[in-house]
């Protein structure tokens, strides 16, 4: 009991933690990259941090999931010497020791890996920046702002350049822009607008929604969408209010999908007796990396199935 | 009569309160749709205010209800068995327990938990309370009953154990952290028909034994030594009277997750009403902690609609402050417990 109320603040903090970081990109900056005649590659990072390396990068520790799908897709990903707890995509992603998580990532263990470059994103906070700075190691911070051109100018073309092939950046961003492309044509075309409900959480515990101050809200109204907890600014939602939303569609988290649509009341929604109650991919559409153009085809196709 | 009359007000503040919770909520349905509603008229409304009417408001309301009236009453049996005015029911390990209980089932199936019933997750808290609490028991050894001091040592040494597992746990599915927090955290929002069932049918019984021992609480709570000669076996009566109060506690916090200060305010609060039987303070308490939780889940979830915060954040907004004036009044009688 005593123990409960101590570790309250310390439990909230992780949670808001959690709950917070798909916003993050929203503040994310540019980056701007130069490649020198010889070999010797410079670049800026996130923090306005001049990056330099004398060659290629032939050891990488990736310290975000968007990274370590963008090393992947980009065919190095046997250059990888670390990844975090989260990175769980591509699935030999699997077979690349882990260093930790992504807001405490184990300084000692990036050290004894000894990587040419340590590649971070979104959620990698400044004090483990300078702790990794300290010890010695070389550091790139890479994000972007805007949705789509923030993953290519932000993440993918500098982490290729680092790789030292940009070509292979620019074709996995030219495929993208393909998907993407295709998709806008696709919301065009919508009749109407569907209205829907993102589940992040549900029972017991309480109702949890993207709000309209989201990454993910934006991603809905951009893939055709009305998000009918687009008034709200956060998380925190309830039943009663998705009840009186009646939502076209729900979008659920692969987890939630049996016990969402068995539980009392969740199982009376239209959407769900409809059969539009849809398991969506969630970090194909937060992490800034290769999977974004496909996580917002597959948003804009849930969409149109209901239109 | 006073008692009488006190009885009554009970009732019909409890009944007044419920309308209240009933009348509000995230969404707007005007009063004189709700009266229709509620009296079977409701042609031509919106389907969806009856759902959430009958299917949403008045099971999460009958709920707050039970889970208030029996968290209260086992604090009254708790703080007059242990002499001791800090004690309540989460001591004998209850909320440790359903939290541990909770969480393994959240780590290990997190997608086979089925919402209907109780579900995985209340069934598991229910389980887990159940079985720390036997070992709280059991290792405060054969003393446990006769040296209630020792009760307590062991109940708080079994709720460190279990919050360490729970961090352990915690550490291991970072991605499921936030529903561990927010299932400690308690709430309501899940309270559905069948869970008002099962909580009638473990609480009701359990608060009625409680009422009906009162005299039994009476004797134990000026010593177990004077209990002998007054005809009653203390020991084993007090294992009785902690059995029921850790059921109904469990079933309570199965539903709603540990939400704290019901079990410890109350009792304090009815108390100033006088009158040290604890037959009537189990009844006071029960309808005090009814009321109390029907308006704090009230306040949880209108607050900031739609938003809802943890009901039991509201009971510790509340309960705090209380606390501290009910300690400062008490100190100019020269004790604290009643």
């Amino acid at each position: 009991m005593f123990s409960f109320r101590k570790s309250f603040s310390f439990l909230l903090n992780i949670f808001l933690l959690i709950i917070l970081v798909p916003v993050l990109p929203a503040f994310a900056r540019g980056s701007d990259e130069t490649f020198n005649q010889e070999s010797s590659i410079t670049l800026i990072d996130h923090f306005e941090r001049e990056i330099s390396l004398e060659s290629a990068a032939m050891t990488v520790v990736s310290l975000s999931p968007g990274i370590t799908e963008t090393v992947f897709a980009l065919g190095y990903g046997d250059r990888l010497l670390g990844r975090t707890d989260y990175c769980d995509y591509p699935p030999e992603a699997a077979s690349v020791p882990s260093v930790g998580s992504l807001t405490e990532p184990d300084i000692e263990a990036i050290v004894a890996l000894n990587p040419d470059i340590v590649i971070a994103s979104t959620h990698f906070p400044k004090e483990a920046l300078d702790r990794l700075v300290a010890a010695g190691e070389n550091v790139a911070v890479l994000m972007g702002q805007e949705f789509f051109q923030g993953a290519y100018d932000g993440v993918i073309r500098p982490v290729s350049l680092i790789l030292g092939d940009p070509d292979a950046g620019e074709a996995l961003i030219a495929s993208m822009v393909i998907t993407v492309d295709k998709a806008f044509a696709a919301v065009a075309g919508f009749t109407r607008t569907p209205s829907v409900y993102y589940v992040v959480g549900f029972g017991e515990g309480g109702d949890w929604t993207a709000g309209g101050d989201t990454f993910i809200s934006e991603m809905i109204k951009m893939a055709g969408g009305k998000n009918i907890a687009a008034d709200i600014s956060g998380w925190s939602f309830s039943l009663e209010a998705l009840v009186d939303g009646d939502p076209d569609l729900i979008l659920l988290p692969g987890w939630a999908e049996s016990i969402f649509k068995t539980t009392p009341v969740y199982s009376d929604l239209r959407a769900v007796k409809e059969g539009h109650a849809i398991v969506i991919d969630e970090n194909a559409i937060v992490r800034q990396g290769p999977r974004l153009a496909e996580g917002f085809a597959d948003l804009v196709k849930a969409i149109g199935s209901v239109n | 009569m006073i008692e009488r009359k006190l009885s009554i007000a009970g009732i019909l503040v409890l009944a007044a309160v419920i309308l209240l919770a009933v009348s509000y909520g995230s969404v707007h349905i005007p009063l004189s749709n709700i009266i229709s509603i509620l009296s079977g008229h409701s042609e031509g409304l919106p389907e969806t205010w009856k759902l959430i009417l009958w299917r949403i408001r008045i099971p999460r309301t009958l709920a707050a209800a039970l889970v208030g009236g029996v968290l209260a009453t086992g604090g009254v049996a708790t703080q007059g068995l242990f002499r001791n005015p800090l004690s309540e029911p989460y001591l004998l390990g209850i909320s440790s327990g359903a939290a541990l209980g909770a969480t393994i089932a959240i780590v290990a199936a997190p997608s086979l938990l089925s919402g209907a019933g109780l579900g995985v997750i209340g069934t598991a808290a229910f389980l887990g309370a159940m079985i720390v609490t036997f070992t709280v028991f059991i290792a405060a050894g054969k003393g446990a009953f006769k040296l209630p001091s020792t009760l307590l040592l062991s109940g708080i040494a079994i709720a460190f154990l279990c919050q360490a597992v729970i961090w352990l746990l915690m550490t291991y599915n970072r991605d499921q952290v936030e529903r561990i927090t927010f299932w400690t955290l308690g709430s309501l929002s899940s309270a559905g028909w069948s869970k008002v069932l099962w909580l009638s049918a473990i609480t009701i019984p359990s608060t009625i034994v409680l009422a009906s021992m009162g005299r039994v609480i009476d004797v134990l709570s000026t010593g177990y030594d004077s209990a002998h000669g007054l005809g009653v076996r203390p020991q084993r009566s007090a294992a009785v009277i902690l059995a029921f109060t850790a059921l109904g506690t469990a079933a309570a916090v199965a539903v709603a997750g540990s939400i704290g200060f019901i079990g410890l305010m109350v009792p304090h609060a009815v108390r100033l009403l006088g009158g040290p039987s604890h037959r009537k303070l189990v009844i006071r308490s029960w309808f005090g902690g009814a009321i109390l939780l029907v308006l704090a889940d009230l306040a949880a979830r209108t607050v900031n609609p739609p938003g809802e915060i943890p009901v039991g954040i509201v009971t510790a907004l509340l309960g705090a402050p209380f606390l501290l004036i009910l300690a400062r009044r008490k100190k100019g009688e020269g004790r604290l417990d009643g």
